[in-house]
């Protein structure tokens, strides 16, 4: 668990155990007995759970007194001054909050129906030492199935008493009914809903395991706060629904070796999140995200994400990996983004940060970032992805990948933009390749290089964008596209760059080519076509453009761009009317096409479709 | 895109959900009703308009007979396929939540207890909430009615035009939209239709926005005796004046040249026939035919006489002639030569069409011809309009708005918008020279000048350049010798047009006969268009230095 809620328990803990006058008139003023809540002390080493009545009863003591010793970490001050498991603990001031080494203090332990103070010094447990925990030990007996009922008609009436007396292979039942407790999770159970919809759980703490072991929640419904695991081996979430308020997890992993949540629904509110992993091997499938502010899914420090088939709705963000690896087919993502709204900034469908991805078949929509990757040494696989209704496409910044099979459609910027970063670029070349895709109608660029080595566009085709493709002070190939219908141009390289371009039709753009002269350019068997810069009289002639310097008597360098620019066209390039089966709508070639026959750079055909034998 | 697994798949989800969020962005949780209140039972479903699911199976249907539409190709993904899969999964899924809806109305009612009952009502409109947004993914969010005038207010405005990208439509609406707009793309950019439509739109010709009028008569300085002028003759290659006994000689004059400003001036070859078609007090529009010149915008004042009383449909000769201009063609980046006289061909005929295509040249530094640019250094006298604006100090911090000039008012006819720059001869004037007894020109000099239909019509900077044009001329003869021909040609036209206007009587006989040597002359010529980066305020923009490595 990281910092920030530790430090949030410790304080709550003070306030749990306040002196007993001050806790009598707090439950004057509130009406209601506080349910059940765990907390832990760093300082001490253990895990605490207040009682009220009903867990007072469940537990068989006399009265609501304290708190129950849940665990104790092996080693800590709590184990060393001899506090056990299962023993009642008070007398805990506030200003007594012991997260610092070497604090001395002392603390109520009831023994013998009496109060015993032990004085005892703080020793603050060590990352990952706060794992090793002595639960309390329970009687030897065969796993059963233990049923509670906050009416009473079951074994228990709090899941925290089944808990304390459950052992490995129980099956813990829960019946219909409203569950306040924030329980303290034991290994080597499994909890189930009789009926989802009938049991709720509605805590004001997470419900947590600790440590090594196997856990299994199934058929319920938390509402106000979700699960968290740390250390534990393998946790099975199944047809649960998890719902958390502001600035929330809805389930929390870390250190988790394996963590699988299926056929379930986790809704959030502001800030919140789904699914946040640390250090854990997630597997999330047939479950649905929804509305969480910050993010659907998190994936951090050497997480290892399988996603299947999940919907992510109304999420900030959908997937975020940072330093690990994920591996998604067939989600659906769809976001909230609205180019009007000012609010809108870094909302992504899927957000990886030096990580290893595999992407496939997701649907992404409404993210202001549909793919957003950035710092990925290895490539990235992105298959049959969907990115539609954002800002920007798919986003790779400094990044290796293959990109293949994909739909990037009507984005407000850039359908497909890769870039190195400003600072800090990567050490030797990355190659990013986009490969039988189809990029259309993206507001500026279709396809948009800048100051990249080196990139691969084959087979794709890119109709409709304001510019098509744009290779800036980059190196590429553009190789067999079929580029469309842009606002303005098919393909400009700027200066700076060194790229082939064969084998391509570009036809029926304001500008085809637009090359600069400076640039390093080899080009042959492109059919371009029917560009033109002006759709009424006087007609323009936009398929060749020069991007060329007029030098001053001074020596100074001005950018002009003239067209027609005849010089640009290669010996092999043609400029006859491709002959698509219906411009608009499919561009594959009709048998009659010139094209047809029509034999490229190292005889392949021209444009993205293959012509049909 | 094997997008029949990815459906299979997603299929599964939709059958395993148990709860599903409201995806039209609602909110999860519904309010319970107060303690002691039960909830109908039977209470409808917050967002339930459909108690079938006809829709849904409309939609479903729909989806199907589309992708059979669709066609089978080996390529990039289609769109259509994509959205269409993707619609499929969301149209299952709704039919799925409908279906848990429904349940969970019905356990409501076989519930044990109000408690129990409660539960499963809130379930229920949990799942509407869900299916009602899981439609609006689909179809789009439905657009609330127009709001009624109100009672001495204007009517509603009409919603702003929606922009190519929908971002909150269902995906139904987007595939049509897509769909929609490319096919309207593709055909708003078929180049038959282009070509077509430009066809119709050049229409009887437009003439080109640049040219040289040789309108100018010259005067002569020395006062003669106009009794003692008898006619005028070619001998021996020079144009000589007869005036009394005495045979005065023109400056010596390039015998093409004055050949063809012969046949103009007096053969009336530099006529032009056509019909009035606009006409103000300092221009006119003469339509000639979109075969001859098109329709000629012309500046009153280039021309050597004109009648003050020309008015729309008259059918008139001016004269035009020797002079060139451009027409723009329906072919895309073409424009036609129009040498108006007899000027194909021949030495006059290239040093008109080349003096024209330095305005080009001038203005973007690019070569008529290759489009390349020109360099400077390479060709003294050359000075481009770059040039010239990079040497202009910076204008002035923007004027007040106050002291803007209004938007000019739409233009009825082309013309109206367009200007043109026009070579033409400044000051012609004839002496008589006491040391040699011949005529020479006192003055011979040429300008170019920049005018418009309307004013505003030009930029400011344009009669700047047009200035410095005129001021330069002698220096860009260096760079462009056609130039200094075109002066040349102006000499003899002026001369010729002075003994025209005093009615010298000329045989037309040398003129007619001598033999023209044949040149090339361009008739058709690339129409380069020519971008030049600029700053806000208009000035060329200077490429950084690249930092020395």
């Amino acid at each position: 668990m990281s910092n920030l809620p530790r430090r949030l328990l410790v304080a709550l803990l003070a306030l749990v155990l306040l002196p007993a006058a001050a806790a009598a008139q707090q439950q004057q003023q509130q009406q209601q007995p506080e349910p059940p809540r765990w907390f832990w002390s760093s300082g001490l080493g253990l895990y605490v759970m207040s009682i009220n009545d009903v867990l007072a009863k469940d537990l068989g003591l006399e009265r609501a007194h304290g708190g129950l010793v849940l665990a104790v970490v092996r080693g800590g001050a709590a184990d060393l001054a001899g506090i056990k498991p299962g023993e009642i603990v008070s007398g805990w001031a506030p200003d007594q909050i012991w997260t610092e080494d070497g604090k001395a203090g002392t603390i109520k332990v009831l023994r013998d129906k009496r109060d015993q103070t032990i004085a005892l010094t703080s020793r603050k447990v060590a990352e990952g030492a706060d794992r090793n925990l002595i639960r309390a030990a329970v009687p030897a007996r065969a796993p059963r199935k233990v049923a509670v009922d906050p009416s009473g008609k079951g074994d228990y009436r709090t899941v925290t008493a089944a808990m304390l007396r459950a052992v490995p292979g129980d099956e813990i039942v829960l019946g219909p009914g409203r569950y306040t407790e924030a329980a303290f999770l034991s290994p080597g159970v499994a909890l189930r809903g009789t009926e989802r919809a009938l049991v709720r759980i509605e805590p004001k703490a997470i419900w947590l395991m600790v440590g090594p072991g196997e856990i299994s929640l199934s058929r319920l419904t938390f509402n106000g706060r979700g699960v968290g695991f740390e250390g534990v081996d393998k946790v099975t979430v199944t047809d649960c629904t998890i719902a958390v308020p502001d600035k929330q997890t809805a389930i929390f992993a870390s250190g988790v070796k394996s963590l699988a949540v299926s056929k379930s629904t986790v809704s959030g509110a502001a800030d919140s999140i789904g699914l946040s992993a640390f250090g854990s091997g997630v597997a999330a499938s047939d479950s649905v995200f929804g509305n969480h502010g910050t993010a659907a899914i998190r994936l951090f420090n050497g997480s290892r994400g399988t996603l299947r088939s999940n919907l992510l709705n109304g999420n900030w963000s959908g997937v975020l990996v940072s330093d690990s690896t994920v591996d998604a087919a067939d989600n659906i993502l769809t976001g909230k983004f609205n180019p009007d709204a000012k609010t809108d900034h870094n909302a992504y469908g899927f957000w990886l940060s030096k990580s290893g991805a595999t992407l496939t078949r997701n649907v992404v929509r409404r993210h202001e970032y549909g793919y957003y990757v950035t710092a990925a040494a290895r490539p990235v696989k992105i298959v049959e992805a969907t990115a539609t209704q954002g800002r920007w496409g798919i986003v790779l910044i400094g990044s290796a990948a293959e990109v293949s099979d994909s739909l990037l459609m009507q984005n407000l910027r850039d359908g497909f933009y890769v870039a190195n970063p400003d600072k800090d670029p990567p050490a030797g070349p990355l190659t990013v390749s986009l490969t039988r895709s189809t990029v259309s109608g993206n507001g500026t660029r279709g396809i948009n290089v800048q100051k990249f080595r080196s990139v691969i566009l084959r087979e794709n085709l890119v109709e409709a964008n304001g510019t098509g493709v744009l290779i800036a002070d980059s190196t590429g190939i553009v190789e067999n596209n079929t580029i469309v219908l842009q606002r303005t141009t098919g393909i400009y390289v700027t200066g700076a760059s060194d790229v082939e371009l064969f084998n391509n039709i570009v036809a029926f753009n304001s500008y085809g080519l637009l090359l600069d002269v400076a640039a390093k350019r080899s080009t042959g068997f492109n059919d371009v076509y029917g560009n033109f810069a002006s759709k009424s009289f006087p007609l323009r002639d936009g398929n060749y453009t020069r991007v060329d310097r007029y030098t001053t008597r001074d020596g100074e360098k001005v950018r002009v761009d003239v067209y027609p620019a005849y010089d640009l066209k290669a010996d092999t390039d043609l400029s006859v009317d491709p002959g698509f089966v219906k411009s608009g709508t499919d561009y594959s070639l009709k048998p009659d096409s010139p094209l047809v026959r029509a034999a490229g750079r190292n005889r392949k055909y021209l444009g993205a479709y293959e012509p049909a034998p | 895109m094997s997008s029949q697994s990815k459906l299979n798949r997603v299929a599964v989800v939709a059958l395993a959900l148990v709860l599903l969020l409201p995806l039209g962005g609602g909110t999860f949780a519904q309010p319970s009703p107060p303690p002691g209140q039960k909830a109908p039972a039977t209470a409808p479903a917050a967002g339930a308009a459909k108690s079938d699911d006809s829709d849904v199976i409309e939609i479903i249907e729909t989806i199907k007979q589309e992708q059979k539409k669709l066609p089978v190709t080996k390529g990039p993904p289609s769109k259509e396929k994509a959205l269409l899969d993707e619609t499929m999964w969301r149209a299952q899924l709704l039919e799925m939540t409908r279906k848990q809806q429904r349940d969970a109305e019905q356990q409501a009612k076989a519930a044990k207890n109000s408690a129990e009952a409660q539960m499963w009502q809130k379930e229920a409109r949990l799942k509407a909430d869900t299916a009602e947004g899981l439609k609006q993914s689909i179809v789009g969010t439905p657009q609330p009615p127009p709001r009624p005038a109100q009672t001495g207010q204007a009517a509603q405005a009409p919603p702003p035009a929606s922009r190519s990208i929908e971002f909150n439509s269902g995906t139904f609406q987007q595939l049509k939209e897509a769909n929609r707009q490319s096919t309207n793309d593709a055909n708003q950019r078929d180049p038959g239709q282009l070509k077509s439509r430009a066809t119709t739109e050049f229409g009887s010709g437009r003439a080109g926005a640049g040219g040289v009028a040789l309108h100018k008569t010259a005067t002569m300085q020395t006062p003669l005796d106009r009794a003692r002028i008898k006619g005028a003759a070619v001998e021996d290659g020079r144009l000589v004046l007869i005036y009394g006994d005495q045979k005065i000689k023109f400056p010596v004059l390039e015998p093409q040249f004055l050949a063809l400003a012969i046949r103009c001036v007096y053969g009336g070859e530099g006529m032009v026939a056509g019909t009035i078609v606009a006409v103000t007090p300092t221009a006119l529009v003469l339509s000639t035919g979109k075969d001859l010149y098109g329709e000629v915008v012309w500046k009153k004042e280039l021309l050597p006489s004109v009648s003050p009383t020309l008015k729309a449909g008259d059918k008139v000769e001016l004269e035009f002639g020797p002079g060139v201009g451009a027409l723009s063609m329906p072919e895309p980046s073409t424009n036609r030569i129009t040498y108006y006289g007899p000027l194909k061909g021949n030495l006059l005929g290239k040093a008109v069409f080349e003096s024209d295509m330095v305005f080009s040249m001038f203005w973007y530094g690019i070569h008529w011809k290759t489009g390349r640019p020109i360099d400077p250094a390479a060709t003294p006298g050359f000075v481009s309009a770059i040039d010239v604006e990079l040497k202009t100090p910076k204008p002035a911090a923007a004027k007040p708005a106050a002291a803007k000039k209004p938007p000019l008012a739409p233009a009825k006819n082309w013309w109206e918008d367009s200007g043109w720059f026009v070579w033409n001869p400044a000051e012609m004037v004839l002496q008589l020279s006491p040391k040699s007894g011949e005529f020479e020109f006192a003055k011979a000099t040429m300008r170019a000048t920049a005018w418009g239909w309307r004013d505003g019509v030009m930029r400011d900077n344009s009669v700047v350049e047009a200035k410095y044009l005129t001021d330069h001329y002698d220096e860009l003869t260096r760079a462009f010798p056609a130039l200094e021909q075109l002066r040349e040609a102006a000499k003899a036209v002026a001369a010729v047009r002075w003994l025209k206007q005093n009615k010298v009587p000329l045989d037309l006989e040398w003129a007619k006969t001598y033999k023209l040597a044949a040149v090339e002359t361009p008739e058709l010529v690339p129409r380069f268009s020519v971008y030049v980066n600029r700053d806000d305020d208009g000035r060329p923009i200077v490429e950084k230095k690249e930092a020395s490595r």
